[in-house]
């Protein structure tokens, strides 16, 4: 288990020949061990594993009849071939973000940094807001649209068609840049001494990339793609908020659909439904780990900084420039529509669109005007300082036990595994077992917090383990025998802890589906009121964008305040 | 002390929620509504009137699952607005919520009477057979028959790009399309005998009746008449209730729409020519006209949200419905008796519009005030939205039950170019189909 580039190649259960490392001193006992596993393996247990067995139970005890039910409903098989059709974007989504960082590596420093904040930033806004944001570009009236008043005749963007355009290019804006940022730290990485021998071998540059490249980036892609398919598989409240009324059905989703018949579908329809969203999705994450079980060919411990190729004064360095600040410019556009929508009277960003003025505070104004948006503004933020400290809580101990002590090597496997299978789960799986059992007590800030936690909890274990793992041996090896490496190993890991955090943040902050499902009709938390607010669009925009843009501020602050850290606690885990 | 703990713990988000923290210590009643936007800040300026803090959730048209299940302590409302009484009225819901006193007339009381007791007060009625337009002074044009054949004149005028096409449809709400629907059907229905068969779903079949054939044609010959609407039918399912209305008071590229009495504060907020708006207030035929019957003495199609108590023993639910329901009267000032205050709130909605309660008073602009007499009624001069009122696979909102029947009937004529007969035997079968609980 040495320090790897992703961590996801830690977790593929591959054979591992070589002896299971020990660390003789500390976490003496196996019991200590699990009491480190404890919190994590509690909080996983009762909010995702024993609902999601309950549901599958309940699916599979009221008879297959419930699933061959499910499976007759035409709108079922509609909704299914959608998210096929999401998980075939990622695909999409990955290729543009490799591209992007191919791009990037030969890019001056300065705007290798723009293009990485432009691409990035858009992974910390609300689905919600994005919804809202393409919305708005793609408006139908060509008096407000900004899209279609550049054209010649106006194009019904919002119907029938058109509408998977609206909501794939949010997709695709929201989720290239992580794609990216995996590919760069992937493509880093790629070894060099390979590079050269194959250079020396005088190999052209496709076999080069069909010999060296591509086998090195596969636990990279890997990675990269199972991010993107989770996030796909989970679409909801972009559809939500970006496709009319009259098209929901047509661009029906698993979890949508779920959400929108639970009621109509009993108990057994609607965990037999839940069962197979949650088949599909670990399908897919089981899929791209199993393609993992390959290695690299070089396991040595890999450069932590990217080695820049020197920019070149050429005309195709030009061109890689032009392009890299195109790309950057398009991905600020839809922010900037937001922004200029927000800052517009409520009755001009109904009626016209932002080249024709109308600017003032009055979509703030209404944005705040009832002081509910503020109350949630404070209790969502409030929510996520909770989210995050149980995920510390239980995630730091479960990875140093995972990774430091004497846990049977197999039971460790096991559970990185049932992590990783947790990691994709939809929170729709577990919903309905969860509000039963909790009944009264789930809108409680710290309940609902540990049901978030739970739910950020294995990517969280996953995350530190490989930063946890990468700590140099002679790092810890200083720690006095006896006494525990963790505050050693904390230290040291300190910018995956930090990226563990953010994340956990970010995801309690921008949650709409177990607000939906647990805490509903609560409106204490942020993508719930905008939800509610976006029932008539247009004579809310700018009030919607307006609290789009106060939604987004809140992360992309954090984002931006901790970003080397966040970069180098993703990708790498440790400090250098 | 265990359970003050928990109830304190759980009273915190709520608080919030009120942005209300009083010194009371006693957490708001919580209320859950359907309403957002205009709608919903003139229900907070009448919870101002009430003496005790009120919370206000938005539950969407989702609010079928907030009464059917048992959601969160700190998230379930005690108090919700019901735009379906088909909800009331289901047995599982029914028995959850709490007998009330009402003095609304009998036909909406009946619509909320469950096992014997009546279970809601209804806070908000709305008059749905109205065509709002910008004709100046033309006259109404009668009857359907007539208004359709002017329709069809104005449709070829427009086609050959001489003047604006003669509707706006939000075609992508769903419930606008069932008014349509509902509208045309009470004209081939005046003595509701259908309507009721359908909205209490005892029999599928009734989805098969002439009436139903009859009004789905008429729809289609109307909704298939090319340059009937500005962009045609494919734009409409991209617009919104409030998008058409924008259509024919702001952009002017539409002459009219049918819609209900709630128009008017969008119509006023967005209208291009505030002048305009502003006298067609003192004089409501210069830009509404009474949705033209299909049958001489047709009911008026009406909808509503009745308020709900949803827990047992809920002294201050109760309390509160109470005070809505209330006839004026002279309780001692700060008092729940004390209706002044609301009254005062109910006074300046009504001046406001969009806000019409069941009951008519006086003292209504003369813009609302006959849609306001007209709605409180008695059937058969008024008949509950049929839509609001089924259960079953034919109830729902986006991407469900009648809605998306109807909005794939009006893309299958106006958009795809479906021979009316044909997009109105698969729109019966499919409505059958639904009743029956299928798919």
């Amino acid at each position: 288990m040495s320090g790897d580039d992703a961590f996801l190649f830690e977790i593929t259960p591959r054979h591992d020949t070589r002896a299971p490392r020990k660390w003789p001193g500390w976490a003496r006992t196996r019991a200590r061990a699990w009491g480190y596993l404890l919190p994590a393996v509690a909080l996983a247990g009762l909010v995702l594993i024993v609902p999601l067995a309950a549901t599958v139970l309940t699916g599979l005890m009221s008879g297959p009849g419930h699933f061959a039910g499910i499976l007759r409903r035409g709108d079922v098989w509609l909704a299914l071939r959608n998210t096929a059709g999401w998980l075939g974007l990622a695909a999409v989504v990955c290729a543009l973000g490799l591209g992007l960082a191919l791009l990037s590596q030969r890019l001056r420093p300065w705007l290798r940094r723009l293009l990485l904040i432009s691409i990035a930033l858009p992974a910390v806004a609300s689905p919600l807001t994005a919804g809202i944001a393409f919305r708005l570009i793609f408006d139908v009236a060509p008096e407000r649209g900004v899209l279609n008043a550049l054209l010649p005749h106006p194009v019904l963007f919002l119907g029938p068609g058109w509408i998977w355009l609206v909501l794939g290019s949010a997709f695709v804006w929201q989720w290239t840049g992580v794609a990216f940022l995996v590919f760069q730290a992937g493509l880093s990485r790629v070894p060099g001494d390979l590079l050269r021998v194959a250079r020396v071998l005088g190999m052209d540059t496709p076999r080069v990339w069909r010999l060296v490249k591509i086998p090195a980036l596969f636990p990279t892609a890997a990675l990269a793609f199972l991010i993107v398919l989770t996030a796909a598989a989970r679409v909801f409240g972009l559809v939500l908020v970006g496709a009319p009324g009259s098209m929901q059905a047509a661009v029906d989703v698993v979890g949508l659909y779920w959400w929108r018949h639970q009621d109509e579908l009993g108990a057994g329809g609607s965990s037999a439904l839940a069962t197979l969203q949650f088949a599909v999705a670990a399908a897919v994450a089981l899929l791209v780990l199993w393609r993992l079980r390959r290695e690299l060919p070089d396991r040595r411990p890999l450069e932590a900084v990217p080695a820049p190729v020197p920019a070149s004064a050429s005309a195709s360095a030009r061109a890689r420039s032009a392009a890299a600040i195109v790309m950057a410019v398009l991905w600020l556009v839809p922010f900037a529509i937001l922004v200029l929508t927000s800052l517009r009277s409520p009755v001009a960003a109904a009626t016209s669109g932002f080249w024709t003025g109308g600017y003032g505070t009055g979509s703030y104004r209404d944005a705040f005007g009832d002081g509910s948006f503020a109350a949630a503004l404070s209790h969502t933020f409030r929510q996520a300082i909770i989210v995050v400290t149980i995920v510390l809580l239980a995630a730091v101990p479960a990875a140093y036990a995972l990774t430091h002590s004497r846990l049977p090597y197999r039971s460790g496997r096991v559970i990185v595994g049932v992590a990783t299978t947790l990691a994709v789960l939809p929170p729709q799986v577990a919903a309905r077992p969860l509000g039963e059992a909790l009944g009264g007590w789930v809108g409680n800030l710290a309940v609902l917090g540990a049901v978030y936690a739970a739910m950020v909890l294995p990517l969280a274990v996953l995350i530190l383990r490989n930063a946890f793992a990468s700590v140099p041996h002679h790092v810890i090896g200083r720690v006095a025998p006896g006494r525990s490496a963790l505050p050693r190993m904390m230290v040291e890991s300190g910018p995956a802890i930090v990226a563990v955090s953010v994340l956990a943040f970010v995801l309690a902050w921008n949650d709409l589906v177990i607000g939906l499902l647990l805490n509903w009709p609560a409106a204490d938390q942020v993508p719930l009121i905008l939800l509610q607010q976006s029932r008539q669009f247009i004579t809310s925009a700018g009030q919607l964008a307006a609290q789009g843009v106060v939604a987004t501020a809140v992360p992309a602050a954090l984002v931006l305040l901790t970003g080397p850290w966040l970069v180098r606690g993703l990708t790498l885990g440790v400090r250098r | 002390m265990r359970i003050s703990r928990r109830r304190a713990l759980a009273a915190l988000p709520a608080l919030a929620a009120a942005g209300a923290v009083g010194c009371s210590g006693e957490r708001p009643l919580r209320i859950a509504v359907v309403w957002s936007g205009f709608e919903r800040r003139i229900f907070q300026h009448l919870l101002r009137a009430y003496p005790y803090p009120a919370a206000v959730y938005s539950a969407g048209d989702n609010i079928a699952a907030l009464l059917r299940e048992p959601v969160a302590d700190t998230a379930s409302p005690d108090i919700a607005m019901v735009p379906r009484p088909g909800l009331v009225r289901d047995p599982g819901i029914c028995r959850r919520l709490q007998p009330v006193r009402s003095s609304d007339p009998p036909y909406w009381r009946s619509l909320v009477t469950c096992e014997g007791a009546v279970r809601g007060v209804w806070i908000k009625a709305a008059h749905k057979s109205l065509v709002w337009h910008t004709s100046g002074d033309a006259l109404s044009p009668g009857t359907w028959e007539a208004w359709r054949s002017e329709l069809a004149r104005q449709a070829q005028a427009a086609g050959a790009g001489a003047s604006p096409a003669p509707l706006s449809i939000g075609a992508a709400d769903g419930w606008v399309l069932t008014d349509w629907f509902e509208n045309v059907l009470l004209g081939f229905d005046p003595h509701l005998g259908v309507y009721e068969s359908l909205a209490t779903g005892a029999d599928p079949e009734a989805w098969r009746h002439p009436a139903v054939v009859n009004t789905l044609r008429e729809l289609g010959e109307l909704w298939s008449t090319p340059g009937l609407l500005p962009g045609g039918g494919s734009r409409a399912l991209t617009l919104q209730f409030h998008e058409a209305i924008l259509d024919v008071f702001h952009y002017g590229t539409a002459l009219a729409v049918a819609a209900p009495d709630f128009a008017w504060p969008i119509l006023r907020e967005y209208a291009r020519d505030p002048a305009e708006a502003a006298r067609a207030q003192a004089e409501p035929a210069r830009v509404r006209f009474r949705f033209p019957p299909v049958s001489g003495a047709q009911p008026v199609l009406v909808g509503g949200e009745a308020a709900v108590a949803l827990r047992a023993d809920d002294q201050r639910a109760r309390a509160f419905l109470d005070w809505l329901a209330a006839p004026s009267s002279t309780g001692a000032p700060g008092t729940p008796r004390d209706t002044s205050a609301r009254d005062r709130a109910l006074r300046q909605w009504a001046a406001e519009g969009g806000f019409t309660p069941v009951r008519w008073r006086p003292g209504y602009p003369p813009l609302l005030d006959e849609p306001a007499r007209e709605i409180s009624g008695r059937s058969p001069s008024i008949a509950f939205d049929l839509s609001d009122r089924l259960s079953g696979g034919l109830s729902g909102g986006d991407g469900q039950g009648l809605w998306r029947i109807l909005t794939e009937f009006f893309t299958a004529v106006s958009v795809r170019g479906v021979r009316v007969p044909d997009a109105v035997s698969a729109a019966t079968a499919a409505m059958v189909r639904a009743a029956e609980g299928g798919r």
